[in-house]
């Protein structure tokens, strides 16, 4: 958990089930960790980051409700697979009251890494649309000001911290391209397209002078064409 | 729980002890809400405003200790006052490391639950002192 792996948490009473898992993450992607108890694991809970639960219905049964909403409580974001035996009108119903969504039926389906690794990343994916408005308006505060010295010239740009840029060395334009993405790619194309119209303008201006160049004289060495319909 | 009502969750299936405690609290004008099973306390304190917690020791599930370290590192102000049967030195050591405010030994006597309330009443004054205290 400490070196940024996965970690699954498994309340099972089932030690076909537990040694599946074990088989399943035993490439050492992710970590397993076995529980006993619905106490246990809500302490584990709180004290790591765990990307699945896996919960069996039939273990945590006379409590699994207040487990799943305490859980859902502590870290909402945390993927819940229910493992169950036999489903029945009365378990489906707990587990819609409960919000859970995901579930396998061991006589039925096993348990396979897709679907363990598609949990895993809903919890990533989650993590990763998450941004706090607020705490984005404060970096937008906050955020490091810095003067262009071309495209934006003498305006001030608020970086936010969030887009994680390191602003050194922004002054110095030419050096920075990598720093500094997209105000800088910006006032790029702006000076280049400058430039550009400028040596064109000069590039004419430079092929008239040369040439004594002149419309009239175009036109009356220019061949007569008869058009005859 | 009304604003400005106290409210107190007990733990425990005893029967006795639940009207015992029940009574005293109510002399202090203090409402209570009891609850069968730890995780129901859990769910209770994560969504209400609890005034302290009374917890059985002597309750069925053998992992007080783990409930009160949930309760501690989910509320860590909340008061937890254990009540027990008896108390031995490893006893009262695990509880006050696990961050326990006070203990009662059973039966508890309504003077002792008294002095309790007044204590908390004072921790939750200086909880809300310092929140409204302004740093210049």
């Amino acid at each position: 958990m400490r070196e940024n792996r996965d970690a699954i948490l498994m309340l099972t009473g089932d030690p076909q089930l537990n040694e599946q898992v074990q088989r399943l993450s035993s490439d050492h992607e992710q970590l397993v960790l076995h529980v006993d108890s619905s106490l246990r694991a809500i302490l584990k809970i709180i004290s790591y980051d765990f990307s699945l639960l896996i919960v069996d219905f039939d273990l945590a049964n006379l409590c699994f409700d207040d487990l799943i909403r305490i859980v859902k409580k502590l870290d909402s974001d945390l993927p819940i697979l229910v493992t169950i035996d036999n489903i029945t009108k009365e378990s489906l119903a707990r587990l819609i009251e409960c919000d859970v969504v995901d579930y396998i039926v061991r006589s039925a389906e096993p348990l396979t890494r897709e679907r363990i690794m598609e949990l895993i990343n809903k919890k990533k994916l989650k993590k990763a649309l998450q941004i706090d408005p607020e705490e984005y308006a404060k970096d937008m505060k906050d955020g490091t000001k810095v003067k262009m010295s071309t495209g934006h010239k003498g305006k001030d740009v608020v970086m936010p911290k969030v887009f994680n840029v390191d602003l050194q060395g922004v002054n110095n334009v030419h050096t920075s391209e990598k720093l500094l993405n997209g105000v800088h790619k910006e006032s790029c194309v702006e000076e280049e397209s400058d430039n550009f119209e400028k040596k064109e303008e000069q590039f004419f201006k430079d092929l008239f002078d040369e040439r004594d160049f002149s419309f009239k004289e175009t036109a009356a060495s220019m061949p007569e064409v008869s058009h005859s319909y | 729980m009304a604003r400005g009502a106290e409210c107190v969750v007990i733990v425990t299936e005893d029967e006795s002890l639940k009207n015992r405690v029940k009574a005293i609290l109510e002399y202090y004008k203090i409402e209570v809400i009891i609850e069968n099973s730890s995780l129901k306390s859990i769910l209770k304190i994560l969504t209400d405003e609890i005034f302290f917690l009374l917890l059985d020791f002597d309750y069925p599930e053998n992992s007080i200790i783990d409930l009160i370290t949930i309760l501690k590192l989910t509320r860590p102000r909340l008061p937890i006052v254990v009540i027990l049967e008896r108390i031995s030195r490893d006893r009262f050591k695990k509880l006050i490391d696990a961050g326990i405010f006070h203990y009662l030994l059973k039966p508890a006597q309504t003077e002792e639950i008294g002095r309790i309330i007044e204590a908390i009443r004072r921790f939750h004054e200086k909880d809300a002192n310092i929140l409204n205290t302004k740093i210049v």
